[in-house]
């Protein structure tokens, strides 16, 4: 028992280290800026937070991507006066915590798992660069197009979500379903 | 070249009317556009602050995500706003992100982004405002808004203000120029009545009143003026008429009493000459039986010589003596009557000669007493010679007559000249006269003495007749006792009139 968790806790550390060791594509830089905008551009309910000054979760579930980069993006910033916080969660853990939840890619097979995770109807707002994200169950997808970086959204999965999303957010993304 | 001051009246009032209404267009146009100007500057800057900031708002996202095709698509939503002909959206590093213009919008968007704010730069404003999100700055809007279309609507508002000013400055100088006859009219009727009133000398006209103004007032009073004046005219031609009247009356009673004087003239000239005949007659009437009384009386003295005692000779010689001095009496009234017969012709005379010449004849007839004559400087006379001898002869002869019985006769002669008439006088120291008879001493055969001395009264009469007719006048003064002295006034030789004088 002992030696199998500390297995499975090597496995994992190693894993994270693995990750983190690689520094951040110039995609995922760009895409750590998308979160943090997007998080600009969406309204959550006021229940969605604890307190007053709760502060703005990021979650990056899966193999985190961004390295340094989200939390560097992120560092120092509010968002109407809540501070933003970086959380890496790993699978099965409670997902509620989050606002903004992003899904890696490392995450594709069991994404049913992390839907029924995070809930139909909770505030978090899932975002990933899956393929075809936005229309398998997530709020919005990030897609390349010619190189750029672009996103799509699930305007029906925001709303049940109780989302508000910036007009200007759904003029830039496609929209889907 | 007409100054100001005579222009007429109306022109006057309608200038000042007209000039004042323009001042204060001017002033109300002026202002008003200037307002209007700065009004317009300001809501333009406004309006473009507002377009930019709607532009930074819709843009955020765009900026945020770099979607510059999206900013750019946001930009081009300015087509349809007319005064806006450029705009660009700088990213955080001040590089041109999107960027939009008119067609014809001609220049070059800046560089980099200038500090926020608008400024009036190249005929058109440029505004720079910030786009941020969250507070924080990611980018600069940039919008330009061209001057032309404030210019455009400047110059209409001035057109349209210089259209207003001339059109309100038009009916004001007409409206001034009805207005200005309220105070013309009744001036120059006042003006028209008093030429007229000159004109025609009629104090009857009067001025029409109109109104209760100042000009009324000037109106009341000029026709008080006229009530005064028409009264005075009537009364001083009434004066006039009765001076005039007056005036005939006395020329007519001129007439009359010129008529009179020369009836009266040619009566005493006739009775003059009546009286002169009368008295020649007489005189040689009367001389006729002298001449037989004394001649008679003579021959009775010579050849009846022996028969008459001394007492008939006395008596004779009484006679004769008398007859003699009826005689030397006749020639006297004679002299007397011819004196206004003959005519005068004055000229220049040495009065102090004549007398020293008279002097010295009586002197030669005087044996017995010395005759001292002292005389002055005498002034020049302007008198006939020969009446004037006649004079002093009488003068003189009296005073040596008229002598105390002892002692040189002193005769003082002097004169004056007093304003163009000569006053003489002659001053003896005889035997003087009482000055209660001093009216009778120049009568005709007055005599003040009676028969102690000769003489017939005649002489000084004589003297005064001589005198009157050049003019003069005659005064005498004496004291019993103290002698007498007698005056007479003559014309001056330098002040003489030539003159008919009537004889």
């Amino acid at each position: 028992m002992v030696a199998r968790a500390l297995a499975v806790a090597v496995v994992c550390i190693t894993l994270a280290r693995a990750a983190h060791a690689a520094p951040p594509s110039a995609e995922y830089r760009l895409k750590a800026v998308f979160l943090f905008n997007f998080a600009n551009f969406v309204q959550w309910p006021a229940h969605a937070f604890a307190s007053a000054d709760a502060p703005l979760v990021i979650c990056v579930l899966g193999d985190d991507p961004f390295g340094e980069a989200l939390d560097e993006t992120v560092a120092g910033e509010s968002i109407d006066r809540r501070h933003l916080a970086v959380r890496r969660v790993m699978r099965g853990e409670p997902l509620e915590q989050c606002h903004l939840l992003f899904v890696s890619r490392s995450e594709t097979q069991r994404l049913d798992e992390v839907f029924r995770g995070v809930g139909e109807t909770t505030h978090v707002l899932t975002v990933s660069d899956i393929d075809r994200f936005a229309s398998r169950g997530g709020t919005i997808g990030l897609f390349l197009d010619r190189n750029r970086v672009r996103f799509e959204i699930s305007l029906n999965d925001a709303r049940r979500r109780g989302l508000e999303l910036s007009s200007q957010l759904l003029t830039l993304g496609r929209i889907v379903e | 070249m007409r100054t100001l001051r005579d222009l007429p009246i109306r022109v006057k009032l309608t200038a000042i009317i007209a000039l004042t209404c323009a001042v204060a267009l001017c002033l109300a146009t002026g202002t008003l556009m200037l307002l209007d100007a700065i009004y317009v500057r300001r809501s333009m800057v406004r309006d473009t602050k507002v377009i930019a900031d709607v532009i930074a708002r819709n843009s955020e996202a765009a900026l945020a995500f770099g979607d510059s095709e999206a900013a750019r698509r946001t930009l081009e939503s300015l087509q349809s706003e007319s005064h806006v002909a450029a705009a660009c959206v700088y990213d955080a590093a001040g590089n041109r992100f999107a960027e939009y213009a008119r067609a014809d919008h001609a220049g070059m968007f800046p560089a980099a982004p200038a500090a926020d704010g608008h400024r009036f730069a190249g005929g058109a404003l440029a505004h720079f405002g910030p786009i941020a999100m969250n507070g924080k700055r990611i980018g600069t809007i940039y919008v330009e808004a061209p001057l032309q279309r404030l210019r455009d609507r400047l110059r209409r508002q001035f057109a349209l203000g210089i259209l207003v000013l001339a059109a309100s400055l038009l009916v004001a100088i007409a409206a001034s120029r009805r207005m200005q006859k309220t105070i013309t009219e009744p001036l120059l009727a006042l003006t028209n009545t008093s030429r007229v009133i000159t004109e025609r000398g009629d104090f009857t006209v009067r001025a029409a009143r109109t109104g209760n103004d100042e000009i009324g007032a000037l109106t009341a009073a000029f026709n008080q003026m006229l009530d005064v004046l028409a009264e005075r005219d009537a009364s001083l031609r009434e004066e006039i008429a009765e001076r005039e009247r007056a005036q005939e009356r006395i020329a007519e009673l001129n007439a009359r009493l010129e008529t009179r004087v020369l009836e009266r003239t040619a009566q005493l000239e006739r009775a003059n000459q009546e009286l002169e005949a009368f008295t020649y007659s007489v005189s040689h009437d009367l001389r006729a039986p002298l001449r037989a009384v004394d001649g008679y009386a003579r021959l009775l003295e010579e050849d009846h010589a022996p028969v008459l005692d001394d007492d008939a000779r006395r008596l004779l010689s009484v006679v004769r003596d008398e007859a003699r001095r009826m005689g030397t009496l006749i020639d006297d009234l004679l002299a007397f009557s011819r004196l206004s017969r003959q005519p005068l012709r004055p000229a220049p005379l040495q009065i102090g000669r004549m007398a020293e010449e008279i002097v010295r004849e009586l002197q030669r007839t005087q044996s017995d007493r010395v005759i001292e004559l002292h005389a002055g400087d005498l002034p020049l006379a302007f008198a006939d010679a020969a009446t004037m001898r006649q004079v002093l002869v009488n003068l003189l002869s009296n005073a040596v007559k008229y002598a105390k019985r002892k002692g040189p006769i002193r005769i003082e002669l002097g004169g004056r000249l007093d304003d163009g008439m000569c006053t003489y006088w002659v001053r003896d120291h005889g035997v003087g006269f009482d000055m209660r008879y001093v009216d009778k001493i120049f009568g005709v055969f007055q005599r003040l003495h009676g028969d102690e001395f000769e003489g017939t009264g005649v002489g000084l009469a004589i003297v005064e007749r001589i005198v009157a007719r050049h003019g003069g006048t005659v005064r005498a003064e004496g004291a019993p006792g103290e002698g007498a002295c007698f005056h007479f006034t003559l014309p001056a030789a330098e002040n003489a009139i030539l003159q008919e004088v009537s004889p």
